[in-house]
């Protein structure tokens, strides 16, 4: 084949123009150190990308989502240990007032505490959080509970029966609150503040004979269906505890393929970035060598 | 038999001979390094012989020589591989367009990354889900309002991108058009010249260079055909109609296409018929322009338009802060369009993140609303929000890929296929000055011939018949 200057030239810029590209393609890779910079760099791995992010990020969300669940579990789990709290107070009272010895004005100094249980239990039940209230279902910006003074005082609920929801993974809601309601089983029973204001009222009257026969069973009662939601309360927390593992794992995997995908392997980069320059910089001596001399340069 | 006045004729025969060679290989190195330039180079051949008249021949040879002349320039230059260049280097002008123009819309996407549509979606769906969280709060609501307003604002930007480097890829169709009609005009124009010249018996070897580059560059634009009659026209065809016939062309108008957005249409004009382009850069660019980003653009606003019908369906059914519901969360219709509604704007609390009224505590019809991510839209052809966008991202990379792998592909078959051509055509420099030396030689001995006839006839002329004076 006849070679000639022009194909010479028109090589060497080919040539020279491919390392450049090569160069160049290392070099953005290093600045940005990611190895998918359009789509067309790779197809799939771009896909593979976007459908991993937003999986990440869905992760990234169910984690906010049953942290912030988590907040509400632990403020009303405490709420629930106060209620029980002040239940097992208001039992010892209880006993102590049963004992028939007690003259009345030890009695009506009883009573006295009772009631002041009785406005701190109502104080509990209408916990804030973030000046919300905890138990009143979807109605979280009124108390939920008011009482009225007596004789006897009647505490009403003025909340509802709705669920405050986590999702907490695709398609699985879980409910984060304790409704009034249940804390305040409807009558025939007598809910917990009607009890306490039935102890308070016998200690005035001197009606012991109930307090042991009714009373002290009945607060006995609620404080059973307290440690019930308190379970029911503990399980959920449970449940997230065991969400955000699994989902913590799956994350991480998640972040490794993810970096796997994206991110240029440095290494790797740098050899060939060393390669490229290096024909690079032959190419570059090569083309000197050749391209200039001609038969011109030796003929006198 | 010739005398000494016959030799010095073959004396001067000699030196125009080589002088013109000499002028030939000068403008060969003059033109090295042009584009399209064909080396050319004189035949020599011997004058007819003198024939001594003799009745028997006894005495004498035969035939006698008169000297060299110079009987054509040729012209190198191999056709064949014309054809090749030609047919591979519209390929390369439509792959090369094509994977440009890719690019360009790869960038507007800007996936993968946290600036494109995708990043976006999600932060719609999280910020969602951060209201069903803390419905009463007005923060969510507030952080909700912006990152919808950001989705739009991608969607619509990505919109207007879209349908700007359509309107510059039409621009340049039309100009490429116009830019095909001139090089017709000029190959007619040429065509004619170089008739002519053939008719008088020259040959115009830079005539030809200049119409075979022309070609080479009318073949980036788009797919040609020639065929050369035997008057030296070139006839040029693009599909099956000629563009160049003979000293004739036919141009092509430009319509506006009202059934493809008012872009340009190629017609023959006078024929009524479309011209039908299957290379070239005009290829390209059309098949860009009419099919990837007119389905992009179509996507998107499919995309767009089911996301608000969506949102908008369930976000009417709950209820704002305030009791109320039937309000929109979106308002537009398509990718162009798409706005966060005024009134949410102005008070987020008005965002249906409850699906009763009165219960500021309930946020599940915000959740609904971003479970939409993971719902299929039979709009979307069955696939959620997010995969049809990924869908969409991943088809443009393949065609990228695609498109990249071609162009490279193309500009090595079309370098190999040059190099080969330059072997054929292009000057060598090392060659011409041999050649030129050569030819120095040459010239300067039958100088030196012309020197020696002069002694001669200097010594029968002026020295003979003086002997003993």
């Amino acid at each position: 084949m006849r070679v000639t200057n022009q194909h010479l030239a028109k090589d060497l810029m080919y040539n020279l123009d491919v390392l450049t590209r090569r160069l160049d393609r290392d070099q953005t890779q290093l600045a940005t150190g990611r190895q998918i910079l359009y789509p067309g760099d790779d197809p799939n791995g771009t896909s593979n990308s976007l459908q991993m992010r937003t999986e990440l990020n869905n992760i990234v969300q169910y984690r906010r989502n049953m942290e912030d669940g988590n907040v509400w579990l632990t403020a009303t789990d405490a709420a629930l240990e106060q209620l029980g709290t002040i239940l097992q107070r208001a039992r010892e009272l209880a006993v102590a007032g049963a004992n028939s010895v007690n003259p009345q004005a030890a009695l009506d100094a009883i009573a006295e505490e009772v009631d002041h249980l009785l406005e701190g239990s109502v104080q509990v039940v209408n916990t804030t959080r973030d000046g919300r209230f905890l138990f009143g279902g979807h109605q979280t910006t009124a108390p939920p509970f008011t009482l009225t003074a007596g004789p006897p005082p009647t505490v009403t609920y003025n909340g509802d029966s709705g669920q405050i929801e986590r999702e907490i993974d695709q398609g699985q809601r879980l409910s984060v609150n304790v409704t009034g309601d249940r804390i305040l089983p409807p009558a025939p029973a007598g809910n917990l503040f009607d009890t306490l204001a039935q102890l308070a009222s016998d200690l005035r009257a001197g009606n012991t004979g109930n307090i042991s026969t009714t009373v002290i069973a009945d607060l006995e009662t609620h404080t059973d269906a307290l440690l019930g939601l308190r379970a029911e309360v503990g399980a959920k927390m449970n449940r997230i505890e065991q969400n955000l593992q699994r989902l913590g794992g799956i994350e991480q995997g998640l972040q490794t393929w993810v970096s796997q995908v994206e991110d240029a392997d440095l290494a790797r980069v740098m050899i060939d970035l060393k390669q490229a320059e290096a024909a690079h910089q032959t190419a570059l001596a090569v083309g000197a060598r050749i391209v200039p001399p001609t038969l011109v340069d030796f003929l006198r | 038999m010739p005398g000494t006045f016959g030799s010095l004729e073959i004396g001067r025969r000699s030196l125009q001979a080589h002088q013109q060679a000499l002028q030939t290989i000068g403008h060969n190195i003059a033109n090295a390094n042009t584009p399209g330039y064909s080396r050319q180079a004189v035949t020599m051949a011997a004058t007819d012989p003198y024939t001594v008249p003799s009745a028997v021949r006894a005495a004498t040879t035969g035939q006698v020589g008169t000297g060299v002349n110079v009987t054509s320039i040729k012209r190198y230059r191999e056709s064949f591989l014309d054809t090749q260049y030609r047919n591979e280097n519209s390929s390369l002008g439509r792959w090369e367009t094509r994977q440009e123009l890719l690019r360009q819309i790869e960038g507007v996407v800007m996936e993968p990354g946290e600036a494109g549509l995708r990043s976006e979606l999600d932060r719609f769906w999280q910020a969602l889900q951060a209201v069903g969280n803390n419905p009463e709060l007005l923060g969510p609501r507030a952080e909700l309002v912006q990152r919808a307003q950001g989705m739009a604002e991608t969607f619509r930007h990505i919109n207007a991108q879209l349908r700007t480097l359509r309107s510059n890829i039409d621009g340049n169709v039309r100009n490429e058009a116009r830019e095909i009609n001139e090089l017709a005009t000029q190959l007619a124009d040429l065509n004619r010249q170089i008739a002519s010249s053939l008719a008088i018996g020259d040959s115009p070897n830079d005539l030809r260079d200049r119409r075979d580059q022309m070609l080479d560059q009318l073949s980036k634009l788009v797919d040609i055909s020639t065929v050369e009659d035997s008057y030296g026209n070139v006839n040029v065809f693009i599909g099956s109609v000629g563009l160049v016939q003979g000293q004739d062309t036919n141009q092509i108008a430009i319509v506006n296409d009202a059934a493809n957005n008012n872009m340009a249409k190629l017609q023959w004009s006078g024929l009524n018929m479309d011209v039908r382009i299957a290379g070239g850069k005009l290829a390209g660019q059309v098949t860009v322009r009419d099919n990837t980003l007119s389905q992009m653009i179509g996507d998107l606003n499919t995309l767009a338009g089911t996301l608000i019908t969506e949102v908008n369906a369930i976000h009417q059914g709950g209820y704002g802060l305030d009791g109320v519901s039937g309000r929109d969360f979106f308002t537009g219709t398509d990718a162009a369009t798409i706005a966060v509604d005024a009134g949410v704007i102005a008070d987020p609390s008005t965002i249906a993140a409850s699906k009763a009224a009165n219960t500021p505590g309930d946020g599940s019809n915000a959740i609904d609303m971003a479970d939409l991510r993971f719902a299929s839209q039979a709009a979307l052809g069955n696939t959620t929000f997010n995969d049809f966008n990924r869908a969409m991202v991943t088809q443009l990379g393949v065609d990228s890929q695609e498109a990249i792998r071609m162009s490279d592909n193309q500009t090595v078959l079309v370098n190999l296929i040059d190099n080969q051509r330059l072997s054929v055509s292009a000057v060598s420099i090392d060659e011409e000055m041999t050649n030129m030396v050569k030819m120095q030689q040459g010239y300067a001995a039958a100088a030196r011939f012309i020197t020696a006839i002069d002694e001669l006839i200097d010594v029968v002329v002026n020295r003979m018949g003086i002997v003993g004076r």
